[in-house]
C-alpha cells in the first residue's frame, strides 16, 4: 500500500498565523480609573471600511472584576465617520451614551494612530474600587456591533426568502461575515459582530496605579 | 462541598449573569442614523455573472431615498446569506454635489462551478484499495438557481480482498421548484440517474455484488428553520444483486435480484426526512444534521431499504470541533455524502489557517476518526465488528475546490470473545 505523497506534504500545513494580543493598563487622574488600550488587532479590512463614507463604530465594555465578581461596568463607543468631500475623519467618544469627546482627524493615519494607542479615561470612580482587592479590568470590543433584536429580523428575512441552506453546493463558500455573525447569534449573545476582541488587564490593586 | 463554597459560587455565577444580561446601551450600539446624505444613485462592481438588478433588489434604497446606514446593513446581511457571493461589501462615493451619495455595492462572486475531490487509500478487513471521488456541481445553469451535479467515484484494488466498483450519478435540483405557482420557495426538485457496479469480498467468503442503474425523482418541502421531507419515486431498469454471508461455516444465505426476472418488480416510491442545522457543509462547528430515508419498493426478493444517519458537531475552541456520527456520514437535503465513512465514529478536527500554499487555500481542517461498523456474524454467531481509523486532510482551495485526502484502516473483531 502507499500513502500519496501529497498526504504527507498536506499533512505538514497544519500551523497557525500567531497574532499580537491586545494590552491593557490602567490608569488613575482625577480620582476615576480608565483604561489604555494598545495593539488592538482590527481586522485587515479596516482601513478600507474607515473611507467607505459609511459610520464605524467600536464598542467597548468595560468590566471591573474583583474576586470573580462584576462590580461595575461601563459602555465606550468610538464612532468614525469619513467625510466624503472634506476627506477628513470624525470621531466621536461617547461613555453610557454620553458624549465625552468629538475631534476631528485629518488623515487614516491619524485615526489608526489614535486607536493604536486608545486612551479612555473616567470609567470608575476610584472609591468604587475595592482597595484591598486585587482587581482586573477586562474589556470586549466589537467593531460596528449588530443588536441582537435586529439580527433576529435578518434571519426571519433569510428564513423566509432565502433558498439558501448552509449544507447546499455551495455552502463552502457563503459569505464568511455571514456564518460569523450567525455563530454568535445561536451562542445567544446580545450583540454580535464580525470582528470582536477581549482584552484583560493583569490584576491590580489600586493603590498600586500610579495617578497621573 | 461547604456551603460557604456553594455561597461563593452562586454569588460569582449572578455577578456573570448580570454581567451577561448587562444592557445599559440601548440606543448605543445600533443607532446608525440616518447622515442627512441624498442617494443619488446605487451601482454594483464585481459582478460578472449576477446581475446588478439581483444585487439591488437586495437593498431597499433608491435614489432620491434619504441614506439610511442601518438598511445598508441589512442589505449587506442578506446578500451575504446568498451563496451566490464570497463577500460583500458596501461603501458611499461622492455625487455629483455635496449632500448626494452613490451607494456601491461590491461583491466577489462565489464560482459558479463547484469542483470537489476526495482521494483515499483503505486497508480495510484485509482488502487494500485506492478510492478516487470527484464532484462537479454547476449552479444556475437554466437560471432558475438550480443546481446540476456529476458525482464520480471509482474504486481500484491495490491487493487482499477483492475490493472495486464504479458509481456515478447525475442529478438536477431545483430549489424553488414551485415558486411561482404556490408564491412559496418552500418547495424543491430532485431528478437524477445512478449507476453502480461494485464487488466487495469480505473475509470467510462473504461477498456483495451489484450491477445497478437507478432513475429517480422527488419533491421535498423545508419544514421550519432546518428540516425536510421529501416523496420521490425510482424506477431500477438494471437490478442485479448477490450477495452471500457466511455463518456456521456454511453459506446459508445466497440470493439474486434481478429485473431480468420480473422487471415490474424493481419500482416504487420512497420517502425521506432529515435536517441540517449545520453551520458549515464540510467544516461544521456547530450543529446536527439528520438523513433518513425507507424505500418502499415492490421488489420479487421484498428489497425494501431503510436508511438513518446522523451526526452532532461541538466547537471545543475557535480551531477545533468534535463530531459525533452514526450510520455514517449523513447527506445534505439536496445530496449524499462522498465521504468513506463507519457506521459509529468520534471525530475530532483541528483548522488550518488561509494560506497561498497549492494556488492558495481558503481554509482547512485536519482529522482524525476513530470508529466502529458491523459487517456479519462469525461462524459462531457473534457480531463481526471492524474498528477502524481514519485519518485526513480537507481543504478548500482556490485551485481544485473542495480537496480531501485520507488514508482509512481498520481490523476486524468480533463482541463477545473469540
Amino acid at each position: 500500500m502507499r500513502t500519496p505523497t501529497a498526504l504527507i506534504v498536506l499533512l505538514i500545513i497544519m500551523a497557525s498565523t500567531p497574532v499580537a494580543a491586545a494590552e491593557l493598563t490602567p490608569y488613575i487622574k482625577d480620582q476615576r480609573l480608565g483604561v489604555l488600550i494598545k495593539t488592538i488587532g482590527l481586522p485587515d479590512t479596516f482601513p478600507k471600511d474607515l473611507v467607505s463614507g459609511l459610520t464605524n463604530k467600536l464598542l467597548i465594555r468595560v468590566s471591573l472584576v474583583s474576586r470573580s465578581k462584576v462590580v461595575d461596568q461601563t459602555a465606550v463607543e468610538i464612532s468614525i465617520k469619513f467625510d466624503l468631500w472634506d476627506e477628513t475623519f470624525a470621531v466621536t467618544s461617547t461613555v453610557n451614551g454620553v458624549v465625552i469627546e468629538t475631534r476631528t482627524c485629518k488623515n487614516l493615519a491619524e485615526v489608526q494612530s489614535l486607536l493604536s494607542e486608545l486612551r479612555l479615561p473616567g470609567l470608575f470612580a476610584r472609591a468604587a474600587v475595592p482597595g484591598a482587592d486585587r482587581v482586573v479590568i477586562r474589556a470586549e470590543i466589537l467593531l460596528n456591533p449588530i443588536e441582537r433584536e435586529r439580527l433576529a429580523a435578518i434571519r426571519r428575512w433569510v428564513v423566509e426568502n432565502s433558498t439558501y441552506t448552509p449544507s447546499d453546493t455551495d455552502g463552502a463558500h457563503s459569505s464568511a461575515l455571514f456564518n460569523r455573525i450567525f455563530e454568535q447569534y445561536s451562542q445567544g449573545k446580545t450583540f454580535v459582530a464580525a470582528w470582536k476582541e477581549s482584552v484583560s488587564s493583569e490584576p491590580f490593586k489600586i493603590g498600586d496605579i500610579v495617578g497621573e | 462541598m461547604k456551603p460557604s463554597k456553594y455561597l461563593d459560587r452562586i454569588a460569582t455565577l449572578c455577578g456573570w449573569v448580570l454581567a451577561l444580561a448587562w444592557v445599559p446601551l440601548s440606543g448605543l450600539a445600533d443607532s446608525r442614523e440616518n447622515s442627512g446624505l441624498i442617494v443619488e444613485d446605487t451601482h454594483c462592481r464585481g459582478n460578472a455573472v449576477t446581475s446588478c438588478e439581483f444585487i439591488l433588489g437586495y437593498m431597499h434604497l433608491t435614489p432620491g431615498d434619504r441614506l439610511n446606514e442601518d438598511e445598508i446593513e441589512n442589505a449587506k446581511l442578506r446578500l451575504s446569506s446568498l451563496p451566490n457571493f464570497v463577500s460583500v461589501d458596501i461603501h458611499l462615493e461622492k455625487g455629483s454635489e455635496k449632500g448626494k451619495a452613490i451607494v456601491i455595492v461590491e461583491v466577489v462572486e462565489a464560482d459558479s462551478v463547484h469542483n470537489e475531490l476526495i482521494a483515499g487509500t483503505s486497508a480495510r478487513l484485509s482488502s487494500y484499495s485506492q478510492t478516487i471521488e470527484g464532484r462537479m456541481a454547476a449552479r444556475d445553469v437554466f437560471g432558475t438557481r438550480d443546481t446540476l451535479n456529476l458525482d464520480f467515484e471509482g474504486i481500484a484494488p491495490l491487493g487482499g480482498l477483492t475490493r472495486r466498483g464504479v458509481y456515478t450519478r447525475l442529478q438536477f435540483v431545483d430549489p424553488n421548484v414551485l415558486d411561482s405557482l404556490l408564491e412559496s420557495s418552500k418547495y424543491f426538485l430532485i431528478a437524477g440517474v445512478t449507476y453502480q457496479n461494485t464487488l466487495i469480498n469480505y473475509p470467510s467468503s462473504s461477498f456483495d455484488k451489484t450491477d445497478q442503474l437507478d432513475i429517480d425523482g422527488s419533491v421535498g418541502r423545508r419544514l421550519f428553520d432546518y428540516s425536510y421531507v421529501t416523496v420521490g419515486y425510482i424506477y431500477r431498469p438494471i437490478s442485479q444483486s448477490v450477495s452471500t454471508f457466511t455463518r456456521y461455516s456454511q453459506i446459508t444465505n445466497a440470493y439474486d435480484v434481478s429485473t431480468d426476472a420480473d422487471p415490474n418488480n424493481n419500482k416504487g416510491l420512497y420517502v425521506g426526512y432529515g435536517w441540517d442545522s449545520e453551520d458549515d457543509a464540510y467544516f461544521p462547528t456547530h450543529g446536527s444534521r439528520l438523513s433518513s430515508s425507507v424505500g418502499l419498493l415492490n421488489s420479487s426478493a421484498g428489497v425494501t431499504w431503510a436508511s438513518l444517519r446522523f451526526r452532532k458537531t461541538w466547537s471545543s475552541s475557535p480551531d477545533s470541533a468534535w463530531t459525533v456520527q452514526v450510520g455514517g456520514t449523513p447527506g445534505t437535503q439536496y445530496r449524499a455524502s462522498l465521504d468513506e465513512s463507519q457506521d459509529l465514529s468520534v471525530v475530532y478536527g483541528h483548522g488550518i489557517a488561509a494560506s497561498d500554499s497549492f494556488g492558495g487555500i481558503r481554509h482547512g481542517r485536519w482529522y482524525v476518526e476513530p470508529g466502529a461498523s458491523y459487517y456479519g456474524k462469525s461462524a459462531y454467531g457473534r457480531p463481526q465488528i471492524e474498528w477502524g481509523l481514519k485519518a485526513g486532510i480537507r481543504l478548500d482551495t482556490k485551485a481544485l475546490g473542495m480537496v480531501d485526502l485520507y488514508v482509512i484502516g481498520s481490523v476486524s473483531g468480533q463482541l463477545g470473545g473469540k
